[in-house]
């Protein structure tokens, strides 16, 4: 029974839904780069560059047990890139226009999905590229900006394979709020993704159950809005108090 | 005869002989809708979960949550940063130590603070305790779930002294709001120390007992083994932290993987079950790690005490910020708590003395999601063993 243990593959199949998506974007992807629009996000060719590919052939080799990777990464010289740098880069080649700069700031390195459609796209292509292996999604935590944009923040970690870390925000306006969902990608995100619906209504489509989580199915209002106000009465009883 | 029969795939054979064919009906079974709670002991606190059986077994099992909201993360956005961490206690608040740890670690990293190593000591040692108490009281009530009485008194009468300990150190028993920002709230009181290893000493042969109590019981094993199981894959797909990963056979302990505080100095061993009394992901094997991280704690406990530093001049107050004003930023801070990653997600906008944001990640909400992933295909009964096997304090799932 222990054998079926060392894969870390997730046994759970892509649904024919999500794959359809996938394979939808990509033609979309293709079809811009064709008539060449400006505006669109563009998909670059996937080809690494050689500096970059001999650092990965260096990360490979060296790879360090999870004991050590910290030290590791204290004590390489500072133009070394870090390993989050290193997988942003990837995903910066196979993306383009459609993520955003790194934010590297010394606290939680994030970048941001320009283009909110290819989220999905992003979030497989991150958990299943053999060199970054987002398999673990700590959090998923929903957002207001107080400027007419919600969003959500995901922490992401490659645990048992890499040991890297990375952010990845995804924003929305507020009168459109619709995310794609990732939960077919990362299970965590099923019930994050209620909560972040419950707690600031951002609506997740394609979500297999898109439901409050938290507080009841009928109350009003996304409580942790910068701008919600509390509904007067809730079944009769007062709630302000 | 029998040979030319056409038989429909819903019509079963039930009796063939020479001279006469039974032929029935395949009986159709409905399926049926069992609520389980809110008030049901075993979901320790008030959980539901509705349950689509077919006969015994399960179909489908879906969590409600939301009994024992209280809005952590609304009330943290209109507290000061200190206030935070009392509603921090009262999350998880079988293991307040550790909650209160997250949050200071996740703070001082945002703001740079450096402490001393002194109290990074003690901050250890007290959570290092409450994890013990808290897997007692898991390890307890498991075993209550599953009909044995025994060994939940143990666990009680071992819990209370850790308990007394505490309640010793800064006068509350459950929630302490005993780590600050910065520092602690009051230092280690004189001979402190020495008694707690004395606990120690007097607590490493009982937690072999407790250990062997449960692990060698017949009815114990028969009704955790191979029951509830969770592959490494989806385990890891799904979230899951603390002892449902490691129970998975993943050897990954935030402690050691990603070190806070002073957890890289210290030598203790990441509890993974060896797949010989149990099966690698099932029920046994994540109770088998609750017992075995007492024992880790314990270990982790004795060097602590050995390496603190003494200082009769030590004002636990001394690095702790008059006012918690951290400057515009955000952080992702995660610890390891007795039920895994306990992260909180806190954002500054540099202006005021209130967090913009500041999200929990609680790992009782995540393991939780993955019931019914584990309950499917099981009986009934066994529903109870798996939820137990979670370990879920609902103060936490529901925040």
């Amino acid at each position: 029974m222990s054998e079926e243990n060392q894969s870390n593959e997730p046994k759970k199949k892509l649904s024919p839904a999500l794959a359809a998506r996938l394979e939808a974007m990509k033609k979309k992807k293709e079809g811009e780069e064709a008539s060449g629009e400006a505006s669109e996000p563009k998909a670059k060719p996937s080809k690494l560059s050689p500096a970059l590919a001999a650092r990965l052939a260096a990360k490979k080799t060296q790879k360090p047990g999870q004991e050590t990777s910290s030290e590791t990464k204290a004590e390489e010289p500072a133009k070394d890139p870090e390993p989050h740098e290193i997988a942003y880069n990837i995903i910066k080649e196979e993306f383009g226009d459609a993520i955003s700069d790194l934010d590297n700031n010394p606290h939680m390195p994030f970048f941001e999905v320009n283009e909110k459609s290819f989220w999905p796209s992003i979030a497989y292509f991150m958990r299943t590229d053999s060199r970054l292996k987002f398999n673990f999604l700590s959090c998923l935590s929903g957002i207001d900006y107080d400027d007419g944009r919600l969003g959500i923040v995901c922490n992401l970690d490659s645990i048992d394979e890499h040991g890297h870390k990375l952010s990845v925000k995804v924003n929305c306006t507020k009168e459109d709020a619709h995310i794609p969902s990732v939960a077919e990608v990362w299970l965590t995100a099923d019930w994050h993704e209620r909560e972040a619906y419950d707690m600031y209504g951002i609506v997740f489509d394609e979500h297999p159950d898109m439901r409050r989580i938290l507080c009841p199915d009928d109350w009003e209002g996304y409580p942790l809005r910068k701008d919600y106000q509390v509904q007067e009465y809730y079944h009769g009883i007062r709630v302000p108090y | 005869m029998s040979d030319d029969l056409h038989i429909e795939p819903t019509v079963r054979l039930t009796s063939v002989d020479e001279n006469t064919t039974i032929l029935e009906k395949d009986l159709d079974t409905e399926h049926m809708l069992v609520q389980m709670g809110p008030q049901h002991p075993s979901t320790h606190g008030v959980l539901r979960v509705e349950l689509l059986t077919d006969g015994e077994v399960i179909v489908k099992a879906t969590p409600h949550l939301g009994y024992l909201h209280r809005c952590f993360e609304k009330h943290a956005e209109n507290i000061d940063y200190p206030g935070i961490i009392p509603y921090a206690d009262r999350m998880d608040y079988l293991a307040s130590m550790n909650n209160d740890l997250g949050f200071a670690v996740t703070m001082e990293k945002l703001m740079g603070i450096e402490i001393p190593e002194r109290i990074d000591y003690m901050r250890i040692i007290v959570s290092e305790l409450n994890r013990i108490a808290s897997h007692l009281v898991a390890v307890g009530t498991y075993a209550i779930d599953l009909g044995a009485f025994t060994p939940f008194l143990f666990c009680f009468r071992d819990r209370e002294h850790i308990l007394n300990l505490l309640e010793w150190l800064c006068g509350a028993r459950m929630l302490y709001n005993y780590i600050w920002i910065g520092g602690v709230s009051h230092d280690f009181p004189p001979k402190f120390k020495e008694r707690v290893l004395e606990f120690v000493r007097y607590f490493k042969p009982k937690a072999r007992e407790i250990y062997r109590l449960l692990t060698e019981n017949e009815i114990f094993v028969q009704r955790t083994r191979n029951i509830g199981l969770l592959p490494a894959d989806v385990a890891i797909n799904a979230g899951a932290s603390g002892p449902m990963l490691r129970g998975s056979g993943v050897k990954w302990d935030l402690r050691r993987n990603d070190p806070y505080s002073l957890y890289h100095e210290l030598e203790f061993d990441i509890a993974v079950p060896d797949g010989k009394a149990s099966v690698i992901g099932d029920c046994l094997s994540r109770h088998l790690v609750r017992a075995i991280e007492i024992e880790e704690s314990l270990k982790i406990i004795e060097q602590c005490i050995d390496k603190m530093p003494d200082d009769p001049n030590f004002d636990p107050h001394a690095t702790v910020p008059k006012r918690v004003k951290p400057k515009a930023g955000e952080i992702y801070g995660r610890t390891e708590a007795p039920r895994g990653e306990l992260g909180f997600y806190v954002v500054s906008d540099g202006k005021g003395t209130k967090p913009y944001r500041c999200k929990a990640r609680s790992s009782c909400f995540v393991n939780l999601s993955l019931l019914g992933e584990m309950a499917k295909g099981q009986y009934l009964a066994d529903v109870v063993a798996i939820i137990g096997s979670i370990d879920i304090v609902l103060g936490e799932v529901d925040r």
